[in-house]
């Protein structure tokens, strides 16, 4: 076959194409994006089965943060898908996903019209594979721990007598034979067995519950010392329910302090880390829970013996001291005592009489001369000396009075004889007289005094005279 | 005496309680921090606690029983015999 008729073969086939599977030319269809865009959609709706369970690994993982939604890539070898998973069904997840890890997807194939892509819409992821589980664990075990769910603080004391344990766990496996063997040798520990499956879907919800109740309801059975969650070994798979964040919680909470036993001495669960006490495996579990009453008998009877010793020597003691007190010569010679104190009282009685005398004399000596100071201070003194001086006065006047009245005395008689001497009367003697104006009184010494008939009173020596004015107008008496 | 009698019989709490009651007692006597009559008074509550502590030591019935969960949600114990033994 040479070129030209490879060409005419391809041709004719590309030409009988046409002819049976285009429509014809004048039929042609014209569709907008939108309505491809619907076609394509309903295309893939009713091709593609409700529901598809992919495996991949996840790539270009984003978190809305504002949505909650996650959207990411999920790929193979040879082919990728975008995904968005819901905020609704990502809040279910387990584990939050990461770039890289393999999983399994659960969710329907939808366009997504706006950017011309199909999606698939995950309404599930699964880990995939032990690593997952592993994921899963250490997020969680994380996530907890940041929460403070681990913390030694949080950690409730272990009764060191408990004598009523509760077992959760399955009764019908070894894990709890395991235990009952060893809590069997202590016949006065009461054993309570709340059954609860250990593995399988809603196992963990169980175990959570069984916790829940017996905090709740510890008194309808006679209340509760100590749990111990317990299982026996098996794979991360197996012993999945014990790394279950509601298992966890419901540990953290319990009221009752919580020992686990769970799986082999190598597995950690994180109900293990969320315990109280971390035994490895069901029948360690036990034993911590009974240890001390391994020692609980020897602990009583050497408590006993101790007691009784004490209580010997104490009584030992006491005799002892009675005794001594006996032979205390206070009991042999008891007067003894009682003489010295007399004596000893006489004593200070002798010396405080001794001393309040001494003190007395000290004190009067002081006093003395205060008390004749002040006497020399009392006023009668002053009084006294006031009289005196007082009475020398009044004498020194009543002299100087007398003194007086006889000078004065003298004064008058020698004024006496004076007067006399002067007076009108040795005049009127020497045979003057003195007229007076009858009416006035006024002594007449000129004539104009008087007029006729005025009455005159004359004194003489012996008598007086009365006349009337005849004439006034006499000649002077010298002229 | 009466009061005193029925302190000295008052069981304790629980059995870590009693250990720790009497070891307080023999501490208190052997230090002598307490009269003559007090140490008759104590040792008679220690003689008490140690017979209360023997007997709960020496129930003999080994008690194991299963819970079960009623319609009201209370809980029940019930013993059971071969089933949980084995």
């Amino acid at each position: 076959m040479d070129f030209f008729d490879f060409h005419e073969k391809v041709t004719k086939r590309a030409a009988k194409g046409d002819a049976a599977g285009g429509p014809p030319k004048a039929q042609r269809e014209i569709l907008t994006v939108t309505q491809l865009t619907g076609r394509i959609e309903k295309a893939i709706k009713d091709a593609m089965p409700g529901s598809v369970v992919v495996q991949g690994e996840v790539s270009n993982l984003k978190h809305h943060a504002g949505s909650g939604h996650y959207y990411f890539t999920l790929k193979d070898a040879n082919a990728c898908i975008d995904c968005v998973m819901f905020k609704s069904d990502a809040a279910r997840l387990k584990f939050s996903p990461q770039d890289g890890i393999e999983l399994l997807a659960t969710g329907h194939v939808a366009v997504y019209g706006q950017r011309g892509r199909y999606q698939l819409y995950v309404s599930r992821l699964e880990l995939l594979g032990q690593g997952a589980l592993e994921l899963a664990f250490r997020q969680l075990c994380a996530k907890l721990e940041a929460e403070g769910l681990f913390a030694t603080e949080r950690k409730k004391l272990i009764p060191l007598y408990p004598q009523r344990v509760a077992l959760v766990t399955s009764t019908q496996t070894a894990a709890i034979q395991d235990m009952l063997k060893v809590l069997r040798r202590f016949p006065w520990v009461r054993v309570l067995a709340y059954h609860v499956p250990v593995q399988g879907d809603g196992s963990a919800e169980k175990i959570a519950a069984a916790i829940a109740d017996l905090n709740c309801r510890a008194s309808d059975i006679g209340g509760v010392d100590v749990i111990l969650l317990g299982r026996g070994g098996g794979s991360l798979e197996d012993l999945w329910a014990f790394n279950e964040e509601i298992v966890a919680r419901a540990v953290v909470a319990s009221r009752i302090p919580i020992i686990t036993g769970i799986g082999h001495e190598i597995d950690v669960s994180i109900a293990d880390l969320a315990a109280d006490y971390h035994a490895h495996t069901p029948t360690e579990a036990a034993q911590v829970a009974i240890s001390q009453w391994r020692g609980a008998n020897d602990a009583v009877e050497s408590l006993a013996i101790q007691l009784r010793r004490e209580i010997r020597s104490v009584i030992q003691d006491a005799k002892q001291r009675l005794i001594a007190v006996q032979r205390h010569e206070l009991f042999r010679r008891p007067m003894d005592r009682i003489n010295l104190a007399r004596q000893l009282l006489d004593d200070r009685q002798r010396a405080l009489a001794l001393a309040v005398g001494a003190r007395l004399r000290r004190l009067q000596a002081t006093l003395h001369p205060l008390a004749n100071r002040l006497d020399q201070l009392h006023p009668r003194h002053g009084i006294a000396l006031g009289r005196e001086r007082l009475n020398s006065l009044g004498r020194r006047m009543q002299q100087a009075m007398a003194t007086l009245q006889q000078t004065r005395t003298r004064q008058i008689e020698s004024l006496a004889v004076h007067l006399n001497a002067v007076g009108p009367e040795q005049v009127l003697r020497r045979g003057y007289s003195i007229t007076t104006l009858k009416k006035t009184g006024a002594v007449l010494r000129r004539p104009a005094q008087i007029k006729v008939g005025d009455r005159l009173v004359t004194r003489v020596a012996e008598g007086q005279v009365q006349s009337r004015v005849e004439d006034p107008n006499q000649l002077g008496l010298f002229d | 005496m009466l009061p005193m009698a029925k302190k000295n019989q008052m069981p304790p709490k629980d059995f870590a309680e009693a250990l720790k009651e009497l070891e307080e007692i023999v501490g208190q006597i052997e230090r002598g921090e307490v009269g003559l009559e007090e140490s008759l008074a104590k040792y008679e509550r220690g003689s008490f606690l140690i017979q209360h502590c023997m007997g709960v030591l020496n129930e003999a019935e080994k008690k194991i029983e299963v819970i079960a969960k009623g319609p009201d949600g209370s809980l029940k114990a019930e013993p059971v015999g071969g089933e949980v033994e084995g």
